[in-house]
């Protein structure tokens, strides 16, 4: 156990390495510190993100820039509604070797790489969106029955567009249950703005340096990533998720065996049509995990789990058309899950 | 931030034992504050409940006592019970305690999970959640979370202290400060039952007074109370009355009891009241009072009398009972300054006073006793009545004076048995005579005299009255 002790970097290696890549990466993102700190909760605690933006709210900027920051590959990929799986996967081509023999080669796709951007994702068939759910979960991708691994790290970053609805496919509940997070950029303000104008249109274009050293990006991303996991949770605090997760189902859903202590909250019952699926019940903790670690400490507090609820759960919580018709905001929702919840453990 | 590098199993072991050592000295002194509290509180509120009840026995009458103590004894036994069941959900255990220490000291939950993690496996940064943790003990330290080694409710149980003390004073020293209960005061009255219709005026006012009367006092009150029991008989309301008077009773005894036993007092003597009748024609033996009429007011003729008793005579006052007659007055002229030795007749005497006499015979009531009042007191008794009334027959005769208007009355007086009354052999208080003057159109409110009419219009009066 010693031996593993020293192997891993410790809790203020990790504090200190998400200090730094948030620094690289605001040096360049004006604003946002919250959106950029959940989508590095989100990284380190190995899920995907959603990210829900306004154009030209630096979307892509700051997928770019995260890159940069860690010094880890990135693609982008615009997606459009003629896009095709093959597109993003890959696919065989026949090549000739030096013999002069045409064979069948794999020509690998976008999503090789360690950070992936699915920019609009909304445009694309559902078949195309579906085609990145395995490589989302399982970090492979399988052509013509072969399968073949992505490299480790892999962070996928979707953005929404949530203006230009028409001509979109929104994506299934299943496919936005795969993300760990929703992050939303919400407007700069003025100040931030002005920066942004001043930083964007100059001689000198800010660029963010690595992180990491060269070459030991992956290995340190992955050992930090681990660290995580380590992280201690207490039984009580564990329950205090699950339970969390329990009050945002709403009590006529038909899905659950056992109703007791569900949402007993009016707002719940009456806008939610589904509600958290047991990722987001995995999402909180991992969240949760990694908020400690950046406060110093081995163990998830209570207060962990508040902290990463409204992105872990935002967008796990399906309303209903009285929730539309009375302009019910999701995040209200589980402000209110979260009230109640803390009430009830007193 | 302490980082755990090379430390050894066994120094892992001390330092969470430190920790969880540290933990069990909490959770003793807030186990220990929760026993205080119910144990103090408990305390409190049956000695600060037993204080008052002692309080309420001295200064309450036993009807107050009883409900003041049935509330006291229900107030305590649901605080007892609140007590012992706080005191039960206050104790803590080891998680719980953890799980305080946390919020107190702005742990973020460190001791919590320290506890819960403490038995299963250890990860690869329980040596430096132990580290961290116990760098930082005194942040948990027993005397930083919970200073209090007592308890608060022990001002409760000093306040209740007080409060017994304060109530022994009482009790040992009644006398001194002047508090003595309604029931010591023993009183030998004397009182003149005549017509009047003797019964309490509050049931529990004077519970301990012991009413001697004489023979004919008895059969005076005794007539009264049957006559009550009739009326009272017609409906279920006089029963239910007389059940309830009956529990009342009985709860007045207990009371009175449970305030004898917590006071140290005896139970007070009895007062005594002695009634005797000075109704003297009433003493009389009736033929005797009948034969003592006709002597006296021998002149006196049958019309004269009905007209006396209000021109009519009824079924049930046959004229041998009707006292009226001649029956001389105790202090002659003095019947005017001396009223409440006026005899009414036997109707009154022998029914309720209050507020039950029909008007027809109050009429003759009035009558009667103005002229056994001022009319008997100045020209002997008869004299003033005859010729009275609406008869035709006896509309005439002689001119006479007309009757004083002195309207008779019924009236209600409560009497109590008072240490503060007038000294003895000293004087009442005697309310003055106020007699306000009438202007120039009134008329006194007198009789119209008797006057003298010729013969010659005596037939058409006559026939007028005929009519």
């Amino acid at each position: 156990m010693n031996a593993q002790v020293m192997q891993t970097p410790g809790v203020a290696d990790f504090a200190r390495a998400f200090r730094q890549i948030q620094n690289e990466i605001h040096k360049v993102i004006v604003g946002h510190r919250q959106a950029v700190e959940e989508l590095l909760i989100a990284f380190f605690a190995g899920g995907h993100v959603l990210i829900e933006g306004v154009p030209g709210s630096g979307k892509t900027m700051l997928v770019k820039t995260l890159g940069q920051a860690l010094g880890l590959s990135f693609n982008r990929i615009q997606f459009t509604v003629d896009l095709m799986p093959a597109d993003i996967t890959g696919t065989r081509v026949i090549v000739s070797s030096e013999d002069g023999r045409r064979e069948f080669s794999f020509s690998r796709g976008p999503v090789f790489c360690h950070l992936l951007l699915a920019d609009e994702i909304n445009r694309a068939t559902p078949k195309t969106q579906s085609a990145l759910l395995e490589a989302m979960a399982e970090l492979q991708v399988t052509v013509s029955g072969s399968t073949y691994q992505i490299a480790p790290p892999y962070f996928v970053l979707a953005t929404l567009n949530p203006v230009e609805m028409e001509g979109t496919y929104p994506l299934p509940e299943a496919q936005l249950d795969r993300f760990l997070f929703k992050v939303r950029l919400n407007y700069p303000d003025e100040a931030e703005l002005t920066r942004i104008i001043s930083t964007t249109t100059g001689a000198d274009e800010a660029r963010p340096e690595p992180v990491f050293p060269p070459g030991e990006t992956a290995a340190r991303v992955e050992a930090l990533k681990r660290l995580v996991r380590e992280v201690m949770v207490a039984p009580e605090v564990e329950r205090y998720a699950a339970l969390v997760i329990r009050a945002t189902l709403p009590e006529s859903s038909k899905f659950i065996a056992n109703k007791q202590g569900l949402a007993r909250d009016e707002a719940v019952n009456r806008y939610v049509s589904f509600g958290s699926s047991p990722r987001g019940g995995q999402a909180l903790i991992l969240g949760a995990k990694v908020c400690a670690l950046l406060d110093g400490r081995a163990n998830v507090a209570y207060e962990d789990i508040e902290r990463v609820a409204q992105p872990a759960l935002v967008h796990r919580l399906m309303l209903n058309y009285a929730a539309e018709a009375d302009g019910v905001d999701t995040s209200h929702l589980i402000e209110r899950v979260l009230k109640s919840v803390r009430d009830r453990r007193g | 931030m302490p980082e755990p590098l090379d430390s050894p199993r066994s120094s892992s072991e001390q330092k969470l034992t430190a920790i969880l050592a540290q933990l069990a000295r909490l959770r003793l002194r807030l186990n220990a504050l929760a026993l205080q509290r119910a144990l103090f509180a408990s305390l409190a509120l049956i000695i600060g409940a037993g204080a008052i009840v002692v309080l309420a026995a001295l200064l309450l009458g036993p009807l107050s006592f009883l409900a003041a103590a049935t509330l006291l004894v229900f107030g305590l036994l649901i605080g007892l019970v609140r007590f012992v069941r706080d005191a039960w959900r206050a104790r803590v255990d080891a998680a719980s305690t953890a799980s305080l220490a946390d919020r107190r000291a702005d742990f973020k939950d460190r001791l919590t999970t320290l506890v819960s993690l403490s038995q299963s496996g250890e990860t690869a940064l329980w040596p430096y959640l132990l580290e961290e943790t116990l760098t930082q003990q005194q942040e948990f330290a027993v005397s930083r979370l919970q200073r209090r080694r007592v308890s608060h409710s022990i001002y409760a149980l000093l306040a209740s202290g007080i409060l017994a003390s304060l109530a022994a004073t009482l009790l040992l020293a009644p006398a001194r400060l002047g508090l003595t209960s309604k029931a010591s005061i023993h009183h030998q009255a004397n009182a003149s039952a005549d017509n009047l219709q003797v019964r309490p005026s509050d049931p529990g006012a004077d519970q301990d007074a012991q009413a001697n009367a004489d023979a004919d006092a008895n059969q005076q009150t005794s007539e009264s109370d049957q006559a009550g029991a009739e009326s009272g008989s017609n409906g279920t309301p006089g029963n239910d009355k007389a059940a309830s008077s009956k529990l009342m009773d009985k709860a007045r005894d207990f009371a009175s009891a449970l305030q004898n036993k917590l006071t140290g007092r005896k139970a007070p003597e009895r007062a005594k009241i002695d009634m005797r009748n000075t109704d003297q024609a009433k003493n009389r033996p009736k033929s005797q009072s009948g034969q003592s009429g006709g002597q006296d007011g021998g002149s006196q003729s049958e019309p004269d009398r009905l007209a006396e008793n209000g021109g009519e005579r009824g079924p049930q006052q046959p004229q041998s009972q009707n006292p009226r007659g001649g029956a001389s007055v105790p202090g002659g002229d003095s019947g005017q300054d001396q009223p409440q030795q006026s005899k009414p007749n036997d109707r009154m005497a022998n029914k309720p006073i209050v507020g039950q006499t029909d008007p027809n015979q109050q009429m003759g009531n009035n009558f009667s006793n103005g002229s056994s009042g001022s009319g008997a007191g100045r020209n002997g008794p008869g004299a003033a009545s005859h010729g009275s009334g609406t008869d035709p027959e006896h509309l005439f005769g002689k001119a006479d004076k007309p009757p004083t208007a002195k309207d008779g009355f019924s009236i209600t007086l409560e009497a109590r048995l008072s240490e503060s009354g007038p000294a003895a052999g000293g004087h009442g208080y005697v309310p003055p005579k106020v007699r306000s003057s009438l202007n120039s159109t009134q008329q006194p409110d007198e009789p119209l005299s008797r006057a003298a009419v010729p013969d010659d219009d005596r037939d058409a009066i006559k026939r007028v009255f005929e009519r």
